[in-house]
């Protein structure tokens, strides 16, 4: 479904380079869960960036079914993120003045072909177990719940490829364990699933690992099943 | 640190914050200083020379049965007559003239004041030269402004030169005595040439104003008491001037304090009040700006506040630290503000017809006033952010990720303070473009006749000039190219001469008040009348048409006139006088003044204010020469080339008589439109700087609201949403509050215009396209506003979007 081929990403500032991503080859197959894994600034969250397209390589080619991404203008890119992606941060990322279900609806609200809006944002929110939330602000809720809100969101426009980055980083155990569950629940229904985390033990729970060190991928292993 | 070093730092880290912050409070303060120089010359009129609030004018009124009490002249023995009933009254009186003043071989018009020696008692303006004491103890004696005595005299000693004046038919060689330093602007009465009031010239001559009678009095409890003693003066000393039959005249006398007459029109008092009120709102409207930006940088100064009640810093601490931060950016904001102000005033001067000017000395020095407007602004644009920002608890706000600012609260108040002054900007915008579509509207009213191409020689009626000379002139005028005719009346725009009588009997049994003029042979022609129903005055039907001047008529028992004369009524005296339409007037008899037959009804003509409406009145045909002989000529193309031939004719024949004329569309603006067009000129530059302030604060809010959207957008843009999508959101969020403004602002501005509106006559509709063009113009200012900040924003890479804070 993916190819990255020789992807390279070089911020200029205005004395010094840095390489963040230094020659990226990797191919993602349908259905699959990929952790990737390594030290802070080897380059995983650019990577990350660089296949949800809100960072584009400084040269290489990005194939995403076969359509090269690094080529497409801004305005198609859009359209690409708004159809095919869906992206779970850190930080959950909800916008403070927006309920919870105005933020999972937020998920289509970039979408022209869906119908269905609110049918789909409830059904959205009955599977992650947030919906008891709906009208509620994101500052009322724990992190766990705003995290399953944000995957919430992620999901409810079906996407293609579901990006995480450090889904559990701001989470206590109990949460991020169910968190992680949920990604695992997606991914045996289908979802193909890309995350970063630092959490070797969260890293387990995906099909395949990738490790990586200053920019480049130094080990990639399936999980033994 | 200290706040200097704070506020220095602050502004060169974001100088495009400080040049909106105090850019907007500079011209917000800028605009109040000129309006306040504005509203305190207006109000000082007449207040500004020593003991000026002791001096009174005496009010005569004179009322014609029921009608509206007209203003008089006074008697011209009030002062004697008071001094004989109180003792120890002290008056002098004043008959303003506009007079030809000939000194070193020219002739020129100027205004002269013939006065009571006491009248330096009640005037003291500083002597420049001689003794006004005993200036005119000589009845050859004369008194001259600075400006007069170098406009009139030779240089060098003016004491003791000559000067001649020219009082209607009469020349009077005077001797200069004394110069006085120039009036004061603010001054109603200031003549620059004075001389001693003589017996002969205290009647109406040529030019005159009559006698204006002035009292002075040592505290408001005697002027109080003078105001009783006038209730019987009438009948204590009949003036047999207004002896009329059955009560018909009624004559009044009361004194009003001079100050009070600059404002005594209440439409002026209104219009002070609004550019004074205008004036604050400029300045509110700053202050909201800067409260705006401070309270929405309070979020991002969070940390800051929290930091230094970590190392020990009290609440009290806090709120003096931002207040003096505050008060030191409204001092420079102040600052430049006044240097804003010095820069405008020539050109505020220019536009609003005005002598504007700051002093920085003395009593009426701008540095109080200027202090002051610093202190209130700065404690009230500090005031808000000191003792929100010196609330935050330290604690929360180190241990939290986010800002946590004054929140959903503060971005409540940010919006309810933009749409305060985008209702505020947009009434104003309205009540701008109603003020100047009426003055315009004014300009180009149908008056009854054909204004274009009309020109007034007023010199024409100079008591000067003989007969004969007039027909000279007059012939030599209707040869001249350009001018297709001249007519001679009575009446004319601005005015000329008419009289009042009350009609009553005949066919007609209605009893109104008539206004009558007399008007030459050509007048219809000349000033393209139009006719409702009958006929116009027909020389072919002589002397049935001819009429002679009412007061003969009235005196005159002469039974070779006609006893019946031709009446010419105007489409108001018709219906006054009870007619359905104008032709069921014609023919009927009216008595008035004599007895009349009406032959014509035309529209009315408007010679007067243009805003007010007209009277009943009738033309009475009569022989050029029995009546004040008022010059109008009619031309063909450019008034001001055909003007210059009728000066240089004039100059041929009439050279001792200092030309004066001008196109009637010159006259009537100078007269009656002019004030208002000045006046919406200065309303206009208080809105515009008005709606720029709001718009500066609109763009640093915008611009603020979109660096703590960026993350948003970051958020916005990984879910997919295109440039277009955040451009619209972004300007969206400000255009509500902008179109919530415009519920608020229609209705004001529409009831204050509805109100402005009603004091005209002539007046037009209050369109919606008033209120939809102000609303289009305060949206697409919004739209601008945001558009730049928006742009940027929508273009900022969503990963970098999302490592923002």
């Amino acid at each position: 479904m993916i190819e990255l081929q020789a992807i390279e990403r070089r911020y200029r500032s205005d004395e010094v380079e840095t390489t963040a991503l230094a020659g990226i080859d990797l191919a993602i197959a349908e259905g699959e869960f990929v952790a990737i894994m390594g030290p802070s600034g080897c380059g995983k969250s650019t990577l990350l960036n660089t296949l949800g397209t809100i960072d584009r390589p400084t040269s290489g080619q990005y194939l995403f079914g076969g359509r090269d991404l690094a080529q497409l203008p801004e305005s198609d890119l859009a359209q690409f993120r708004a159809a095919s992606l869906g992206f779970v941060f850190q930080s959950f990322n909800l916008i403070d003045e927006l309920t919870i279900e105005e933020n999972v609806a937020l998920g289509l609200a970039y979408r022209k072909d869906v119908s269905d809006r609110k049918a789909r944002v409830a059904a959205a929110m009955d599977r992650i177990g947030i919906a008891h939330r709906a009208r509620h602000f994101p500052h009322q809720l724990s992190g766990g719940q705003q995290q399953r809100a944000a995957i919430a969101r992620a999901i409810v426009g079906d996407p293609k490829l579901i990006l995480a980055d450090e889904p559990t980083g701001n989470l206590d155990t109990a949460n991020g364990e169910q968190v992680m569950n949920i990604l695992t629940t997606l991914n045996d229904s289908g979802s193909t699933i890309v995350m970063v985390t630092h959490s070797p033990s969260h890293a387990d729970m995906a099909k395949r690992r990738i490790d990586m060190l200053d920019g480049r991928i130094v080990a990639s292993a399936m999980r033994a099943l | 640190m200290n706040v200097a070093a704070t506020l220095y730092r602050s502004f060169s880290r974001h100088p495009q914050f400080a040049l909106i912050n105090l850019g907007g409070l500079a011209l917000g303060i800028a605009v109040f200083l000129v309006l306040f120089l504005f509203v305190r010359f207006e109000t000082s009129f007449d207040n500004v020379l020593p003991g000026a609030d002791k001096v009174w004018v005496v009010d005569r009124k004179l009322q014609f049965g029921e009608a509206e009490p007209v203003g008089i002249p006074s008697r011209v023995d009030m002062v004697d007559l008071l001094q004989a009933d109180y003792p120890g009254t002290q008056g002098a009186r004043l008959v303003a003239a506009d007079a030809t003043v000939k000194a070193r071989g020219q002739a020129a018009k100027e205004q002269i004041g013939l006065v009571d020696p006491a009248w330096f008692d009640l005037f003291p303006v500083p002597v420049f030269a001689g003794d006004t004491g005993s200036a005119l103890s000589r009845p050859d004696g004369a008194v001259l402004t600075r400006s007069a005595a170098a406009k009139h005299l030779r240089p060098g000693d003016p004491i003791g030169q000559t000067i001649t004046l020219v009082l209607g038919t009469e020349e009077r060689v005077l001797r200069v005595a004394a110069v006085i330093e120039d009036m004061p602007v603010a001054m109603t009465y200031r003549p620059q040439v004075m001389a001693r009031l003589m017996p002969d010239q205290e009647t109406f001559f040529e030019g005159s104003s009559g006698v204006t009678t002035f009292l002075k009095f040592t505290d408001q409890a005697s002027a109080a008491a003078m105001q009783r003693n006038l209730k019987g003066f009438n009948a204590r000393h009949p003036d047999p001037n207004f002896q009329g039959p059955d009560n018909f005249m009624t004559v009044t006398e009361a004194i009003v304090p001079l100050a009070s007459l600059h404002l005594k029109d209440p439409r002026d008092g209104l219009v002070v009040a609004t550019l004074g009120a205008l004036g604050l709102i400029a300045l509110g409207l700053a202050i909201i700006n800067y409260v705006n930006l401070a309270t929405a940088r309070a979020d991002l100064r969070a940390r800051e506040v929290a930091l230094r009640k970590v190392v020990g810093a009290s609440r009290t601490s806090l709120i003096i630290r931002f207040l003096a931060e505050a008060l030191a950016a409204a001092v420079l904001a102040g600052i430049a503000g006044l240097a804003l102000a010095e820069l405008a005033l020539p050109f505020v001067n220019a536009a609003g017809g005005l002598s504007l000017e700051i002093e920085y000395v003395g009593a009426r020095g701008i540095l109080a006033p200027l202090a002051a407007v610093i202190l209130v602004t700065g404690v009230a644009a500090g005031a808000y952010p000191a003792f929100v920002l010196s609330r935050f608890q330290p604690a929360a706000v180190l241990s939290s990720n986010r800002s946590p600012g004054t929140g959903r609260r503060g971005a409540i108040l940010r919006t309810l303070l933009v749409v305060i002054q985008f209702a505020l900007a947009i009434a104003l915008v309205i009540c701008t473009t109603v003020l100047f579509a009426q003055a315009r509207h004014l300009q180009s009213v149908d008056l009854g006749y054909q204004r274009d191409g009309l020109i007034m020689v007023s010199s024409f009626a100079d008591p000067n000039l003989d007969p004969a000379q007039r027909s000279a002139i007059r012939r030599a005028i209707e040869a001249l190219p350009g001018v297709t005719g001249t007519a001679i009346s009575g009446v004319v725009p601005t005015g000329g001469s008419y009289s009042i009588s009350k009609s009553s009997g005949g066919d007609i049994p209605a009893e109104i008040d008539l206004l009558e003029g007399t008007v030459g042979r050509s007048f219809a022609d000349v000033y393209q009348v139009r006719l409702l129903a009958g006929r116009l005055f027909d020389p072919g039907r002589f002397p049935a048409d001819l009429s002679v001047p009412i007061e003969a008529a009235v005196e005159d028992s002469d039974t070779t006139k006609p006893t019946k004369r031709n009446l010419v009524i105007n489409r108001a005296a018709a219906t006054a006088l009870g007619f359905a339409t104008p032709q069921d007037a014609v023919g009927k008899e009216l008595k008035a003044a004599g007895t009349f037959a009406i032959i014509g009804v035309i529209e009315d003509i408007n010679f007067a204010d243009p805003t007010v409406a007209v009277k009943p009145f009738a033309y009475a045909l009569a022989n050029e020469g029995d009546f004040p002989p008022n010059l109008t000529v009619r031309h063909s193309g450019n008034a001001e080339a055909v003007l210059q031939r009728i000066e240089a004719v004039w100059q041929q024949r009439a050279a001792g008589v200092p030309f004066a004329g001008n196109s009637v569309n010159a006259l009537l603006y100078k007269s009656y439109l002019e004030g208002d067009v000045q006046r919406s000129r200065l309303f206009a530059f208080g809105t515009v700087l008005a709606v720029i302030v709001g718009a500066l604060g609109l763009y640093g809010l915008a611009a603020f609201n979109t660096a703590r959207r960026v993350r948003e957008i970051g958020i916005r843009k990984s879910l997919g949403a295109s440039s277009g999508a955040i451009v619209r959101l972004l300007i969206g969020q400000f255009l509500r509050p902008v179109l919530i403004a415009n519920v608020i602002a229609w209705p004001l501005a529409w009831l204050a215009m509805r109100e402005w509106l009603s004091g005209f006559s002539e007046r037009i509709a209050l369109s919606p396209v008033y209120f939809i063009a102000a609303s289009v113009l305060a949206i697409a200012i919004a739209v601008i506003t945001v558009l730049a900040h928006s742009l940027r924003a929508s273009r900022i890479a969503p990963a970098e979007a999302l490592r923002h804070d």
